[in-house]
This record gives structure tokens, sequence and C-alpha cells, in this order.
């Protein structure tokens, strides 16, 4: 086994930690741009994970995918989120429903959740507890952000987050999946993004807020 | 051979929409879709026609390609309903290639040529599908085709309220219908599976699939008290749809118990029969009843569906008691009868159906109190129309008493059962058939009595005139096999003999059957010779005026009015009426000579009052609970989403 191996090895072992941190970290962030930066650095993770993956497996696809995900998680969608917060020129704070140290405390719950969750389908789908743990786990915090955020960019960010679980878990279960498929996943997100973004500046101009929770006319 | 003529048939209906919305702008294409809508259907009659007599099957099977089961099969039951199908709504069309013209111009006429032959795949598809999926996929666009089919005569706020009845009644009914086929799972992918697979079932899951089956088809057929929609959905119809709809789609529902329950079930407890045989003679007689009381044409032949889906059922229900007794023979005489009525019950509820549709042509009404004196108007309507009245009254030599005298015949085979209350019932039975008999003929007395004979009641009635040629060659084909079905039903009886014997192992039409095609003609050529001595034979003639009771001159308010020929019947059966009366009398100076009387008598229907209401009113309390759940905010919605994940995962990880 060559020094790359051991090293893509090791990266993968403990890759699901750095991602549990992300997510404690995003659950306590009280600005937008943090959570933006944390989503980043959660993506190259995933990123890394990517290379390793496809090195052991010896596939050439797992590099194009990782470079499609670097090019767009990590640097394009970020870069486009991170403008729209400068140009909305509105308080910055996520405003969330809980507090802080509530969130850090529900963020670990849902990690163990998904630890118990996980386990009885290890040895069924193969890939290792940890990663598959985390992939359950992104997907909840996303969701759990989604829920408790009340500005509309962290509906994005959380959406973007449960994105990446479930990419995750696709990765870690069948080594990922098609690359036309991940490309046109990606584009989508991508897109998806653009489009939240402009309907962020349409809520921002229509209702001089940012706080979803506010909208709540349209109901039966 | 018949496979390439099926497919072609299929692709030919298919093509009839495109066709519609190409040619409507080229002023010579505008009888292209009723064309090109006869000739497949021609095709249709034709390959159903080989298929039910000489019994070939064959299948068509897309599964591989579609990757769902998907498959159209034909064995002689699927061709049967095909030959029913095909064959009454090809006349159908033909009396529309004149009436939607007349009716309907610009956009509502291309929708009725584009919804018309989609709505007729649509019943072809349920009849000829080996699968439950190309089933329910068949079943649910007749429901919703037939929907668009009633909102091109207008979506006034009466109208939606039916029409909404309509779909809820009808998605209720395929709940039930897809409950049944998922009983089968997981040996469900096709009707052969599910037949082999059903022998191995416990009784009570077969009971379910019954009892399943039983509230779902019967939800489309109409019987009481699930027939709520019908006589609101029909009637408002355009008048060729509410034959197509009245004559052919309620038999797609029997088609489906009958699927049930002798090809897939085979036999079942005797209780199954009994509750069929239930169900048939209430139906059968609430429906004639309500029919007396209706003053609409159509409201009327709404009711009388609901009748004759009775008369079916309980020819269904008799075939199901004597298989649970092992008496195969009479059970193929009873389902022989039933299937022979569906044919029937389409000719002549269609022929019925386009005979109101010409009424409302020429006389521009459908009240019986307005017209009157149509039969010197219009003789060729007021002769088809009188040989419909026949048919659907059962009278020797018209198509209806065949299939009525076979199932009185099966009934009273039963007294000579060993199981005591089979011997019992089904006598019994036989009473509820003529009693219904005898109402459905009081019925149409008054129906061609009131609307044909005497005086015209309004001037519209009084003014109007023969309809048009298609119009007239439509009827005039229905009314001609109904003629010929009433004096040959041999033509028909062998290969439903087959058909019985194909259903139930064992069984062969009793002689009883066999008989009556031997005699019918026989009888047929007396009446002829008779009637025809009787027209040679000159008398001497004198005309004179219609004695008035002294009074100067007749005019049509002396005459009979509908309820009033209704009345003593009404009398007879008023706790089934219930008619809610009100008489304000505003009293004149001397109290005998009031200064206005008004009389209202409504008909309450006792089931929507009883039945209905309080399951409306819980579910409309409980969605009223519900709404709360409906906050407008995004984030509880998403906490919804949220939360079920978590109690999902939850649940696979400790359960």
């Amino acid at each position: 086994m060559g020094l790359f191996e051991t090293a893509a090895a090791k990266a993968l072992a403990s890759s699901g930690v750095f991602l549990f941190m992300t997510v404690l970290l995003i659950a306590a962030a009280k600005r937008i741009s943090t959570c933006i930066a944390l989503f980043s650095v959660q993506s190259l993770i995933i990123t890394a994970q990517i290379i390793a993956v496809s090195r052991m497996h010896h596939s050439t696809e797992g590099f194009v995918i990782a470079g499609l995900v670097l090019s767009v998680k990590v640097i394009a969608i970020p870069y486009v989120l991170y403008r729209i917060v400068e140009e909305l020129k509105a308080p910055r704070d996520v405003s969330s429903s809980t507090s802080s140290s509530q969130s850090v405390f529900i963020a670990a719950g849902l990690i163990l959740l998904s630890f118990f969750a996980v386990r009885p389908y290890v040895g069924v789908l193969g890939g290792d507890q940890a990663m598959l743990a985390a992939a359950v786990a992104l997907v909840l915090t996303g969701g759990f952000l989604m829920v408790s955020r009340k500005k509309a960019l962290m509906q994005v960010v959380g959406l973007l987050v449960l994105d990446n679980g479930i990419f995750l878990a696709a990765l870690t279960t069948t080594f990922g999946m098609p690359l036309v498929i991940e490309i046109g996943i990606v584009f989508d997100l991508l897109m998806g993004v653009f489009l939240m973004g402009l309907f962020v500046f349409r809520i921002r101009d229509t209702f001089d807020h940012l706080d979803v929770s506010k909208l709540r006319r349209l109901r039966g | 051979m018949m496979l390439l003529a099926f497919n072609s048939f299929l692709v030919a209906m298919l093509s009839v929409p495109i066709v519609t919305l190409i040619s409507h702008r080229w002023r010579k294409g505008r009888a292209l879709p009723a064309a090109l809508l006869m000739g497949s259907l021609v095709v249709g009659t034709a390959v159903a026609a080989v298929g039910f007599w000489r019994g070939q099957r064959f299948q068509v099977d897309i599964s591989q390609v579609a990757s769902f089961s998907f498959a159209l099969s034909m064995d002689r039951l699927s061709a049967f309903f095909l030959l029913l199908i095909c064959s009454v709504s090809l006349p159908v069309i033909l009396f529309s290639s004149s009436y939607i013209p007349r009716h309907y111009s610009g956009a509502r006429r291309h929708w009725l040529w584009v919804l018309l032959p989609l709505f007729l795949t649509s019943m072809v598809l349920v009849v000829t599908s080996s699968t439950p999926f190309a089933f329910l996929f068949g079943w649910e666009l007749m429901t919703l085709f037939s929907a668009g089919l009633i909102v091109i005569d207008g979506d006034s706020k009466q109208r939606r309220h039916n029409i909404f009845i309509y779909l809820v009644m009808m998605h209720a009914g395929a709940a039930a219908v897809i409950g049944a086929f998922l009983l089968f799972l997981p040996h469900a992918s096709n009707f052969a599976q599910m037949r082999d697979s059903a022998a191995l079932m416990s009784p009570l899951l077969r009971t379910a699939v019954f009892l399943l089956a039983f509230a779902g088809f019967g939800t489309k057929a109409g019987i009481v008290p699930l027939h709520l929609w019908l006589p609101r959905a029909h009637p408002i119809a355009p008048s060729p749809v509410s034959a197509l709809m009245s004559g052919v789609m309620l038999k797609t529902a029997v088609y489906g118990l009958v699927r049930f329950a002798f090809d897939f079930l085979g036999s079942g407890p005797s209780w199954w029969g009994y509750l069929v045989l239930f169900a048939g003679a209430v139906s059968g007689l609430l429906g004639v009843l309500y029919a007396i009381g209706e003053h609409d044409l159509k409201r009327l032949l709404a009711y009388h569906s609901v009748e004759n889906i009775g008369i079916i059922y309980l020819g269904l229900g008799s075939a199901l008691v004597f298989t649970a007794n092992h008496s195969s023979v009479w059970a193929a005489l009873a389902l022989t009868a039933a299937l022979l009525h569906c044919l029937n019950h389409a000719i002549f509820k269609s022929l019925l159906f386009l005979g109101a549709g010409a009424i409302s042509d020429a006389a521009h009404t459908l009240d019986l109190e307005e017209l009157g004196g149509l039969q010197k108007r219009m003789p060729l309507t007021g002769t088809v129309f009188l040989i419909a009245c026949c048919s659907i009254v059962g009278l020797p030599l018209f198509n209806g008493f065949v299939s009525e005298w076979l199932t009185f015949r099966s009934f009273l085979a039963g007294s000579e059962m060993t199981n005591l209350s089979a011997a019992i019932v089904l006598p019994l039975a036989a009473g509820v058939l003529a009693l219904i008999g005898g109402l459905a003929a009081a019925c149409f007395a008054k129906v061609y009595g009131v609307g044909f004979l005497g005086r015209p009641r309004s001037g519209e009635a009084g003014r109007a005139n023969e309809v048009s040629l298609p119009m007239q060659a439509g009827m005039g084909a229905l009314a001609t096999a109904c003629v010929v079905i009433g004096i040959f039903p041999g033509l028909v009886l062998r290969s439903l003999g087959a058909l019985t014997e194909e259903l139930l192992p064992g069984a062969a039409l009793p002689p009883e059957a066999t008989s009556l095609t031997v005699v019918l003609p026989w009888i047929a050529l007396f009446v002829l010779v008779l009637v025809g001595g009787f027209a040679g034979f000159k008398r001497a003639k004198k005309l004179t005026a219609t004695w008035a009771c002294g009074l100067p001159g007749l005019d049509e308010r002396m005459q009979y009015t509908s309820p009033a020929f209704s009345k003593p019947l009404r009398k007879v059966f008023s706790r089934v009426y219930r008619a809610e009366r009100t008489l304000e009398v505003v009293p004149g100076d001397p109290p005998y000579f009031p200064v206005s009387i008004s009389y209202r008598s409504v008909r309450t229907t006792s089931f929507e009052k009883f039945l209905y209401r309080p399951g409306v009113d819980a579910i409309v309390t409980a969605a009223l609970r519900l709404r709360r759940l409906q906050t407008g905010n995004i984030q509880i919605y998403l906490l919804y989403i949220f939360a079920a994940l978590i109690a999902l995962l939850m649940f696979m990880r400790w359960a």
C-alpha cells in the first residue's frame, strides 16, 4: 500500500468526525456568513472523501465528480450566497428560534439519533458506521436548520446541508451515483440556489424583511 | 390477425382527438372525427364479435417496454363486454354525428369529439385489461373523461355540485376497487396470477376481497344506497353521453363484479349470493318507484338504470346462490340471464336516451308536462321509442323479455333446491322481479302516453318536427337490435352459454334456454300473420269528435298529466316517497274564494338524510379541526416533514 492510499484511508476514517464538528458549529453559528463558510468547509471535506474513495476504487469518474463538487459546492454556491448577504444590506444574524446553546444540544441529539438509526443497516449496506451516521446527521441537521432559522437565506443553507447528507449517503453505500446523475444533481442545486437567491431579493423588496415566519397569509 | 385488428382499433380511437384538433379549421373536415370514430368502432365490433362467437384469445403485453405491468388480453368475457361497448356506441356516435353539430359549436364541439373517443377507449381498456394496473388506469380515466363530458354542457353552481358528488362517490368506489386488488398482493401482477392465488387465500381474505369488490363496483353500477350520484350525473350530460354512461359505462361495473366474483374467486359462501340478491331487489324496487315519481324524462331514465342494474344483480345473486349450492346448471342459466340483460339494457337504454335527445332536439324540453302528441309529429322517433319502452318493460318479442324470462326461470328453479333457505328466498325474488316489471310497465305507459300520445301541452311540442336522418338511423339501428334479439335470442345465447361454461366449470345451459330460442321465432311469425290478417281485413270507418262530457270542445289541459297518472301508485307506495307537502291558502274576503293557493310537494330522499348526511357532517367537522394544522407558516410545514422523518427513523430502528 503506497503512501497515498494510506493517507486516503486515514482521511476517510477521520472525515466523519470532521463532519460532525461542522454540524455542531453550524448549529452554534450566529451569523449567516459563518454558516456559509462552514457549509463550504463541509463540502470541502466531502470533496476530500470523494477523492479518497475514487483513489481506492481506481475510478476516474470520481475525480470528475470531485472537481464538480469543488467548483460548485465549495466555491460557486458559497460565493453567490456571500454576494447575496453583502447586497441585501439586511441584518446578518440567523435569528434562530432556539438559542445557540440549545441548538448545539439538539444537533448533538440528532447525531446520537443518527448513530442509533443506522446501526442495523451498517452490515447490510456496507461502509463505515461513522460515515453513514454522518450522512443521516447531515440530513437531519439540514432539516433542523430549515425549521428553526427564520431567515430565508438560512433555509437555503439548510437545504444545501441536507443535500450534502444525501450525497454522502450515496457515496458511502454505493460509492456514488452514476456520473450523469451527479452532474444533474449538482447543476440542479446550483440553479436552485440562484432561484432562491432571486426569491430572497423579491421577499426583501416586497415585505422589507427576510423573516419567513411572518409570511403566513397564504392559508386555507 | 385479431391482434393487428385490435391494435389498429386502439390506434384509430386514439387518433380521433388529434384529427379533431387538426381538422377543425378546415371546413370540409368537420365530419372527419365522427367518420373516423365510427370506422374504428366497426373494427372494434368485428374483433369483439370474432372473439365472442369463436372464443379466440390474444394478448398485448407492453410490460417489457413500459417497465410496469400493463397488458391487455381478450377472453370470452372481455370479448362480450367489448362487443357491448363497441356495437352500442356505434349507433350512438352515428346519432351524435348529427346531434353534436346541431347543438354545440366552437370549442365545446371540439371538446366533445376529443373526449368521446377517449371515454370510449378508457372503457375498452377496463374490459380488456389483464393486469390490475391497466384496469385501474382505465377505471380512473373513465370517471374523469365522463366528468369532462358532463362539464361541456355548462358549469353552473348546481351542475358543479352534482359533478362534485359524482367524482367524490366514484373516487370512494375506486378506493374500494383498489383495495380489492391490493388484497391479492404479492400475487397481483396479472389476472392469471390472481386467479391462481385466490384459491389459496383464507376464507376471511376472500370475503374481504368480495365485499370490497361489491362495494366498489356497486358504487359505479349505482346500486341502492350507493346510487346517489346516478340520477344527478346522468341527466345533466349531453344526451348521447347520457346514453353511453347509462347504457355502457354502468356495465363495466358489472364486468368488474363478474370478473371478481366468478373468475377470480370462483365460488363463495351462499350469503354472498343473498347479499347481491338483496342489493338487486332493493335497487330494482326503489329505482322503479323513484322513476315513477319523476317528470323529467332524463332523470326518469336514470332511475330506470338503477332498476335495471338491480335486475342484473338479481341474476348475478341467484347465480352465486346456485354456485354455492353446487347447482352449476341453474347458476349458468342465471349468469347467462344477467349478462344478456347487460347487453339488452345497453341497447334499449341507449335508445331511450337517444330518444330523449331527439325529443329535446325537436321540442326543446324534457319536461313531460310540456310534451304530448309527438307520435304524429315524429313518427319514427315515436315508433323506436315505443319499441324501447316495450323492451325495457320486458314484453315478449322484445329483447328485455328474454333476459327477464331467463332470470325468472332460474328463480323458479330455486324452489327445487334441497337447501331450504335457497328454496324459500329464490322464489320470493321472482315475486320481487315481477313487481319490478309491473311497475316499470306502469312507468313507461306514463312516459309514452304523456309524451307521445294525446295533444301537445306546449307550443314547442306542437311545432316539433322529425329529427335529421343520421339521428333516425342511429335510433333505428338500436331498435332493430332490440327486435332481432327479442325474436332470435339464439344469436347471443349460444355464445353466452359457452362463456358461462368457461366461468363456471361443469356447467351447461339447461334446455329451458334453448327451447326459448326455438319457440320465439314461431310466436313472432304467428303474431305477424295475425297482425297482417287484421290489417288486410277492411272495416267500415267513421270519424267523429271525441265526446267532451258535454263541454264545447277538448283542450290539452284536460288530458291526463304525468303526476295524475302515477298518483295511484304513489299513493300505494307513499311510505317510500315520504313526500313533504305544504299547502298555503291565502283566504279571500268571502272564505270560499281564496286569493291564492300554493302547493308544494318535495320528495325527500331518505338516503341522503339518514345515511349520507351524518357521514358528510362528520368529515366536514374533522376537516375544520384539522385545518388548525394549516398555520401558513413555512417553518411549521418544514417541522411536520422533519418530525415525520425522525419518527420514521425511530420506527425503523425499534420496530
